[in-house]
């Protein structure tokens, strides 16, 4: 221990005539402390002296008793006082030792409650607030594309439905959460990604492949989870935000949010609303919409107590309304158009939080329990080109209601122990959904219950081996009703399923790091996200309800990884190369089954495949040479085959051109896909940000007959690329303001080949979301 | 003209006022000749920019009347930000950033001298206090609410 630094001194007293000189030596731990300062105080007098570079000092201070003290850090004087005398003044041994005193204050606030992305022993992404705004995302969905593995995909013309691909799964293979709660219910995650606005998270994590047994038993591709700001300071912001979508098109959004938090941290609370404002974009003049109509008004509140040091209450609560419509003649009743997707939500979410722990912070415990109520009207119809009294009448009848209920409670527990950490709980989810069309006779009452149990050990025998050993027990009840027309269909089991869950790390050097992981999970048959949508094709309403007999899905899942993170003075590298492995049983699979009604309507049917393969690799280099430089660049490299070949669309035998259509690869799946990130902030007052994503080629069944016959095509590549230039100041303390402006999708890479007319397939949507779309952002407020 | 007078005379109360209630941060080398002048004890106060725990404890902790007055009255403050690239000196010896342009968290020797801590890195906000010596009596790494605040400045 030796410090190179010396601490003056101020009181040099004047020197008598009785002063001897005293010699020694500092020492700890049988080596010189060099450089430090040895103090000696008598009374009120200090006579201070430096070590040299072999830890000896001299000074001249008169006989007596002192109190000796040194200013190393860290260390202090073994005893603390010495006599000068006549016999005791030279060689005088000061044996320093570790001073553990200066350690007793230390204590851990939440600023530091962090853990370390390079420790975890899960690969963990983050897109945080700066790429947010680099993107210049308005939902949650726009941004998620900046992730390895991750793609987000656009289904719907006439509605503007998303969905977000992890691996190449689809939406239901992954786990949606908000503050690592599960709030998204089968009909939130529908349009929910869209709703939420961007300004209230602070990051969203991204974990693929399900190697924890905290989530779900379907989050199988992994998990989603965005984490919303905690506020510290007290803070205003408006911003207004307006998009040009294709340059003609407008999209506003203004938005505000406020937080306000006691001086002592105890307790604080934040308010947030959104209102946006988007016009229909027709991208191919026919007529039909390609990007619907929307109108979001959010308001939300998150507030927290803390009625000791050791606990906190959390509530908060959010309030949704939302409209959209697609289709044609939007200013016409919807049963007066051809095609019309309209629809109103109404949701209300709140939840309660209220964490615990022991007095030495090693027992933390949790219970929460979360609402989700949502009111939807819907109109999923229309003439269909026809003009028939048939027509009118069924286009009258398109009128849905949906009621739709989520509970979510559990309790977690988790002891950590000097390295290791264990973690149990259970969960405790109710939702129920019912979606009625009285006119299409068309209903589904479905109500599950699930009951989850885990626990999990994070072993840690040493500083370079870890394990996260872990299982769930899941009892999931699915009581449902699914009817169309003449079909009726109904599902009622019970299953208990157990979930084994496994991750080990491995860190050969301290900057290179494996992990691999098996996960298994499960689905239960259900009505789920775009079950409750309802297409339209051959201008006739497509409806999907699952087949007699379906069975439980199940999944295996295995990833490896090698992760490798360098710094070179102030270069900081990070390369991520991963592998996954994933097993599907039984898989539920879409399946068009033609004309089944007297009334023109297409049925697609929720059946069981044979079993599928996904694997493939996520790669992600990202090089800052400075704080001022930020390039990053991620992909995926995958295949995702059927066993056998797959049956997509059923031909009846009625037409003789129509023929069974399958496949052996997923559709709407590219086999190569990722994305860049560049930043350059040259100072606090500019940043200027280059995004992009690319999507390769894949295949994209079209509906071409109103028997629901389907043609495969091979979609374009795509690269979607967006610059913005930002510019801050601080025009007070208490008062700033952030200008940006630029393109999203400069290059306008952009589906060309959407279908027109009545009849048009809305469900061949492919490739970025936006056209070329120029915008401009102002924010005004005490942002700090 | 009578108005304008008042208006003015008003200004300067006020003036005075507002300035009274401020703290007077020194630098170190402004602290050196405060300390050799008149010894008292010194508290420092080390932040960062991108630290919000900092901003909030100059927000609401050092504006409080009864802790301004108790800081102004028993110690000298120091307010400090660990990634200045400044180089300073301070009894005699010139303490520089020498990690700046080298590392990314690149903190000034002052800050790792006496807000350092044995194999961990420098946590912040972090509040030294000091004796009429010189020599550290306390240290925080933390955010301190004013209460807490005026009870450690009492002791």
């Amino acid at each position: 221990m030796s410090l190179r630094i010396v601490i003056f001194f101020f009181f040099i007293t004047t020197v008598f005539s009785q002063d001897v000189t005293v010699k020694g030596k500092v020492i700890n731990n049988q080596t010189p402390v060099i450089y430090t300062t040895i103090s000696f105080k008598k009374r009120q007098k200090t006579y201070i002296s430096n070590t040299d570079k072999n830890g000896n000092f001299s000074l001249k201070i008169p006989l007596g008793t002192y109190e000796v003290s040194s200013t190393s850090l860290g260390l202090k004087v073994k005893t603390q006082t010495i006599t000068i005398d006549a016999n005791n003044q030279n060689n005088l041994k000061i044996f320093l030792v570790e001073d553990l005193l200066g350690l007793d204050e230390i204590v851990v606030s939440a600023t530091r409650n962090r853990v370390n992305k390079k420790e975890a022993p899960i690969i963990v992404n983050t897109l945080g607030e700066k790429l947010i705004s680099a993107t210049q995302a308005l939902a949650v969905s726009e941004s998620l594309n900046y992730s390895p593995g991750v793609r987000v995909e656009n289904n719907c013309q006439n509605c503007g439905f998303t969905q977000v691909r992890l691996n190449g799964l689809d939406g239901s293979y992954s786990q949606i959460l908000v503050n690592s709660r599960s709030v998204f219910s089968a009909l939130n995650s529908v349009y929910g990604l869209e709703q939420i606005p961007t300004q209230i998270i602070d990051r969203v994590e991204i974990v693929r492949s399900g190697g924890s047994a905290l989530f779900g038993s379907n989050a199988i591709a992994g998990t989603v989870n965005i984490i919303t700001k905690d506020p510290v300071l007290n803070t205003w912001e408006i911003g207004t935000y307006l998009g040009l979508i294709n340059g003609e098109i407008p999209d506003r959004v203004i938005n505000f949010n406020t937080s306000l938090v006691a001086d002592d941290l105890n307790s604080g609370a934040t308010f947030f609303g959104i209102h946006r404002n988007r016009e229909e974009w027709d991208a191919n003049r026919d007529g039909f919409t390609e990007m619907v109509e929307l109108r979001n008004t959010t308001f939300g509140t998150k507030l927290y107590y803390k009625p000791t040091d050791r606990s906190r209450l959390t509530v908060d609560a959010t309030i949704l309304n939302e409209y959209r419509r697609g289709g044609d003649r939007l200013d016409l009743a919807p049963h007066l158009t051809d095609i019309t997707e309209e629809l109103t939500h109404n949701t209300v979410m709140a939840g309660v939080s209220y964490d615990f722990s022991n007095e030495a912070n090693t027992h933390n415990y949790s219970i929460y329990s979360s609402v989700q109520y949502t009111n939807r009207d819907s109109y999923y119809g229309g003439l269909g080109g026809g003009r028939t009294t048939q027509d009118s009448l069924t286009a009258l009848n398109a009128y849905g209601i949906t009621k739709d209920l989520a509970l979510a409670n559990g309790f977690q527990f988790t002891k950590q122990f000097k390295r290791d950490v264990f973690t149990a709980g259970t969960e405790f989810n109710i939702s129920t959904t019912e979606d009625v069309i009285p006119g299409y006779n068309r209903l589904i009452d479905q109500k599950v219950n699930a009951t989850g149990a885990y626990a999990q050990y994070e072993y840690k025998p040493n500083q370079k081996f870890s394990a996260l050993i872990g299982s769930r027990l899941d009892y999931i009840n699915v009581d449902g009703i699914y009817q169309v027309d003449t079909i009726e269909r109904d599902v009622d089991i019970s299953q208990v399923t157990i979930n084994p869950r496994l991750t080990l790390a491995y860190e050969f050097t301290n900057d290179l790091k494996f992990r691999g992981g098996y996960a298994r999970g499960f689905r239960a048959p259900q009505a789920f996200n775009e079950d409750l949508h309802i297409s339209s094709v051959g201008g006739e309403p497509q409806f999907v309800i699952l087949s007699n007999d379906l069975e439980a899905e199940f999944s295996n899942a295995f990833t490896g990884s090698l992760n490798l993170t360098k710094e070179f003075n102030l270069t900081q590298t990070n390369f991520l190369l991963e592998g996954f492995y994933t097993t599907l049983e039984n898989p539920f699979i879409l399946v068009s089954t033609g004309v089944q009604f007297s009334n023109g309507s297409i049925l697609e049917e929720v059946r069981n495949g044979e079993g599928a393969r996904v694997y493939g690799a996520n790669f992600e280099f990202g090089v800052s040479p400075s704080k001022k430089w930020l390039f990053q660049i991620g992909g995926t490299v995958q295949r995702s085959e059927y066993d056998e070949p797959q049956i997509l669309f059923e031909a009846d035998g009625t037409n003789l051109s129509e023929n069974d259509i399958s496949v052996s690869e997923f559709v709407r799946n590219p086999n190569l896909y990722g994305y860049l990130n560049t930043n350059w902030t040259p100072n606090y007052r500019y940043t200027l940000s280059i995004t992009g994503t690319y999507t390769g080629k894949m295949t994209v069944p079209r509906v071409i007959s109103d028997s629901g016959f389907l043609s495969l095509n091979e979609s374009n590549t795509f690269f979607d690329l967006n610059i913005n230039a930002e510019a801050h100041f601080d025009v007070s303390d208490d008062f700033q303001l952030t200008l940006n402006a630029g393109i999203k999708n400069m290059f306008n890479s952009f589906q060309d080949d959407f279908d027109v007319g009545a009849t048009r397939d809305s469900d061949y949507v492919y490739g970025p979301a936006f056209p070329r779309t120029l915008f401009f952002g102002v924010k005004i407020g005490k942002f700090h | 003209m009578k108005r304008l007078v008042l208006l003015i005379g008003l200004l300067l109360m006020f003036s005075t006022f507002a300035q009274n209630e401020k703290l007077q941060w020194l630098s170190f080398p402004e602290l050196e000749t405060a300390l050799k002048d008149q010894p008292k004890r010194v508290f420092i106060h080390f932040y960062a920019d991108w630290c919000v725990y900092c901003k909030k404890m100059e927000k609401v902790v050092y504006t409080k009347p009864n802790i301004t007055s108790k800081l102004k009255e028993d110690y000298y403050v120091i307010k400090f930000n660990v990634e200045s690239e400044e180089s300073i000196l301070f009894g005699g010896k010139t303490f520089i950033n020498s990690d700046d342009g080298m590392k990314r968290q690149a903190y000034h020797e002052i800050a790792n001298l006496l807000a350092g801590q044995k194999n961990k890195s420098l946590e912040l906000p972090a509040i030294v206090i000091l004796d009429e010596n010189f020599e550290i009596e306390k240290r925080f790494f933390r955010y301190i609410p004013p209460k807490e605040m005026l009870y450690i400045l009492s002791n």
